[in-house]
This record gives structure tokens, sequence and C-alpha cells, in this order.
């Protein structure tokens, strides 16, 4: 009982990570309807951001970890301005678009490992400090990730809840010839939302990376955490993203009690593959008329 | 009292000359129709007025500015709007909130406005809320206010579509075929309408692509005839369709 009530208490923390993932996805994936891949690129970059701020500026951290995120975001923005928004306007079709994207992640990735080596490189040396709730234990980068991201996740939603401009970066999604012929600047749009995604998957690396470490690879699983979560949990729905991501922490959880950990990209991969199957518009989506599919 | 000038203007596509050197004039107050053949390139004109497409060469003149091959936000901003051939609506948003979005423009002035100007965010949420429900009560559309727009049948989802042109404010109103596909009282509604807002508001220009010519007899001011990309022939209405050529080329008569 106690195991299950910590691994459930894990299950928490590791939501909060992974919601924060499945915004920073789902931001790009609702607003312009393609599978952003580099994704995984920014996160690394965030990360490895600090570690050369850290290691090798010798910042501060608190310094460090301010230019890691501004990093990820430089990165995200710029592969939006130099691959994606010029493919886009020459009419790319959103398979171009991925690939390119691919292209991305590989490229980013294996330059970091060029540079930096591909061991994991720790960011916070010694014992974390730890608390104890009862018999559950919870160290102080765990609460540090549970606050960071639930608060980030619900304040995002406070402010995005009823703001006009999110209104428009979602429209976009659906119809942008249409958006642009209503006097919305798309450029702009999809700029914040670059800029916004980043933020999210460069804190979720930052958090991640402070209690782990880092190596150069891990970038595709956060990837696949974060669209796992979206079309999960519904593309068009923001909670439906958080439900999602929740829902893969929990049963990450769950596999770990009763199996090992090893089996959690298969319970990832398992219910993408069953929601898609059974309920393709996401498990906390409206159900839709035969006719608007 | 802006009017839209058409000056020489050329567009090729794959080396096939789409629109070639054509020239017209549409004045304000009036409700000009362009008709012609399929593939007459009528539509690929209203892509080039709207920036869609680049224009090759020539000139578009709105009001006293150019236009020509300016960003396509910018051209509706500055008045130019469009209804699409194929009615586009935002299918997951609200009949609603559809027609909000044509109002959004104001607030997109640098990508945070609407974060850190909270107050004035509020008075212009209020404007755009009171003129979506008035644009959608025009159309007769208010009870279905929160449906979202991919439930609503072809005809409604057209009218909404004009909603929410009219919610933009645009002063150039580019009409693709607005009545085909509908039944005969929705016509009717839309021919209404149409004449609805030319007398309301006589700086608005509308321009009206449409293959129905009881359509254009009953609406239409002015006559524009294309065909292989050039203009043939044009003049008031009752003279254009009464034109021999005309009737040969288009009408079959």
């Amino acid at each position: 009982m106690i195991l299950l009530s910590q691994l459930l208490l894990n299950a928490l923390v590791n939501a909060a990570i992974f919601s924060l993932l499945a915004v920073g996805f789902g931001l790009i994936y609702r607003s312009m309807r393609f599978f952003y891949i580099a994704y995984g690129a920014v996160y690394v970059i965030a990360s490895y951001a600090v570690v050369a701020a850290m290691q090798i500026s010798g910042f501060p951290l608190y310094l460090s970890i301010g230019a890691g995120v501004f990093l990820g975001v430089l990165a995200g923005v710029l592969m939006d301005r130099t691959v994606y928004l010029p493919l886009e306007r020459s009419g790319a079709t959103p398979g171009v678009l991925l690939i390119a994207s691919l292209g991305l992640y590989i490229l980013a990735v294996n330059a970091v490992a060029l540079i930096f080596g591909n061991e994991v490189k720790i960011l916070s040396r010694g014992i974390e400090p730890s608390f104890s709730l009862g018999p559950l234990v919870i160290t102080r980068m765990q609460v540090i990730q549970f606050l960071v991201g639930w608060i980030l996740v619900t304040g995002f939603w406070l402010i995005i809840r009823k703001n006009t401009l999110m209104k428009g970066i979602w429209a976009m999604g659906e119809t942008p010839n249409l958006v642009t012929a209503l006097g919305l600047p798309c450029g702009l749009m999809r700029l914040l939302v670059f800029a916004l995604s980043s933020v999210f998957a460069g804190v979720a690396s930052l958090v991640t990376a402070l209690d782990v470490g880092i190596d150069p690879h891990v970038g595709m699983h956060a990837l696949l955490i974060g669209a796992v979560a979206v079309i999960v949990g519904g593309v068009d729905v923001y909670w439906g993203w958080i439900g999602g991501a929740s829902l893969l922490a929990l049963l990450q959880g769950m596999a770990v009690w009763q199996f090992s950990s090893r089996w959690n990209d298969l319970i990832t991969f398992g219910i993408l593959i069953i929601t898609l199957l059974f309920r393709p518009q996401g498990l906390f989506s409206p159900r839709k008329r035969r006719e608007e599919r | 009292m802006k009017g839209l000038k058409i000056k020489k203007l050329s567009k090729a596509m794959n080396g096939l000359k789409i629109v070639e050197q054509v020239t017209a004039n549409f004045l304000p107050g009036r409700i000009t129709a362009l008709i012609g053949p399929n593939g007459a390139g009528k539509t690929t004109l209203f892509h080039l007025i709207t920036s869609e497409l680049k224009v090759d060469k020539g000139e578009i003149v709105y009001g006293d500015e150019t236009i020509t091959n300016l960003p396509p936000y910018l051209v509706a901003r500055k008045g130019v709007g469009r209804l699409f051939q194929d009615i586009r609506v935002f299918g997951n948003m609200t009949a609603f909130e559809n027609v909000a979005t044509a109002c959004y423009g104001p607030c997109f002035e640098t990508p945070w406005f609407p974060f850190f100007n909270l107050k004035r965010m509020k008075s212009i949420n209020n404007d755009i809320r009171e003129r979506a429900f008035h644009w959608l009560n025009f159309v007769d559309l208010a009870e279905k206010k929160d449906h979202p727009a991919a439930s609503l049948s072809y005809g409604q989802q057209k009218l909404l579509a004009i909603a929410r042109l009219l919610a933009g404010g645009f002063s150039l109103l580019l009409l693709d075929e607005p009545t085909a596909g509908l039944n005969p009282v929705m016509i009717k509604n839309v021919l209404r309408l149409l004449e609805k807002i030319i007398t309301e508001d006589r700086s608005k220009t509308v321009i009206l692509v449409e293959h129905n010519m009881g359509v254009v007899n009953e609406v239409a001011d002015w006559v524009y005839f294309m065909n292989e990309g050039r203009i043939a022939f044009f003049g008031r209405t009752d003279h254009v369709l009464g034109d021999k050529e005309v009737r040969e080329i288009y009408l079959g008569l």
C-alpha cells in the first residue's frame, strides 16, 4: 500500500512534467497541424545551453536557467523562420514539413553530441534533500517539478482561457488562409506559438535535467510523451492534453509497480493505439457528428 | 468613398496565362458582377486582389492606396473582405466565435497586446461581442450561436460566412458564388441581404462572381464578362446579358 501511494505521488510529479511537454507540443499541433519532431531538439538544446552556461562559462545556476530557456526559445523560433515558414510559403505539404522537422531534430542532436559528447551530463551534484510525508518520501527537486509544472500549466490556462489572441491562433489551425483573409497576421501568431511552445519544452527539460541529468538523445522520448498525451487527450481541448499527460504518468507508474520501468514505452504506445482505434478524436474531446469528421 | 481599380493585371501559372491584361473599375455603392465560363480566371482575379496569389504584372489600387502584392492580412486590413467559393468556416468553433474572429484584427498590433492591455481588451471584447451578435442576428442565426459551425447545414454555413464578412467591417466585398448550392428561399435571403448591405452603406463596393444569371439580373448594376483570362465585354447588366457574343459563348443561346 505504501509502495502504491509512493508510486502515485511520483506519478503526480511526473504528470506535471508530462503536462508541460504536452502543452508545448499541443500549442504547435493545434495551431499549425503539423507533427513537430524538432520539439525534441528544442528540449535538448535548452538543457545543453544550461550545461554550457554553468560548466563552461561558469554562470550561476539561476542565470544559466534563464539562458537555457532563452536559447530554447531562440532555437524554436529560428527553426520556424528558417525552415518551416519558407517551406510552407512555397506550398509544402504536412509530409514535407514532417521530414524537414525530423531532419532538424537529427541535425541538432548530432551537433549537440559532437560538441558535448554522448554521455549523460549531470547538472546538480550531491544528494537531493528530501522530505517525508508520513511513510512517503519526496525530494526537493520533485517538489520543484511538481510546483513549476502545475503552476505553469494552470497559470497559462488562466491567461489564454478567454484570450482573443489565442482564439485567433486556434482558428489558424483550422484554416490558415481564412485567418489571413480576415486580417489576422499569421506570421506574428506563429512566432508567438513557437516561442511559447519552446518555453514549455525548455522548462520541462530543465526541471528534468536538474534532477537526473541530460544526454543528447532524450529529446525523442520527450517528444513522444508530449505528442501521445496531446493525441490521446484530444487535440482541441487544452485540459485534454493535461488529462492525456496525467493518464500516461499514472499508467507508467502502475507499470513500474506491476512489472518494471522498461515497460514504459510499451505503455505509451499501447495507449496511443488503443485510443486511435476506439476514440480517434481523443479521450476528452466531445464526440463529433458523422458528417463533421 | 473607395473604389477598386485594376490596371493591366496579368498572371501566368506553369506557362499558362490565366489572367491577362485585365483592366477594370469597381465603383462604391454598386454591385458589380463578374461572369464568364469556368476557367475564365474569375476566381484567380479574386486571389490576385487578396494577394493569395502574387501578381506578375499590373497594379491594384484600392481607394488611393496600391495594394498589389501586400501580405494577405494587410490587404484584409485595408478593408478587402472575401467570401470563398468553397465555404470556409472554422468547424470546431461555435457560430458566435466564427463571427467574432473577423473582429480580432485590431487586437493584433503586437503579439503581446492582448496579454498586457487587459483594461482595453475588456472594452474591445465587449465591442466584439456586440458586433458578432448583431451580425448573427442580421443573417438569422442568433439561435445557433453556440453550435459548432461544422454542425450547421450548408446554407447556414454560407450565411455564417457572410455574417463574418460583414462583422469584419470590410468595405470591399469579394463574393465568390454566394448563392451556389443554396435553395431558392435561401437565395432570396442572400439577395435581400446584398441589397440591404448596399442600400444601408453606400460606401461599400461589392463584386460578385456568379453563374446564376437570374441573380446577376436581379442585383447587379454593372457586369464584366471574362473569357480566357481577359475582360471580353462590360457594361450595364441588361446590355451585357443581351449581347450576342455573350449569349453564344456563355449562355449557349
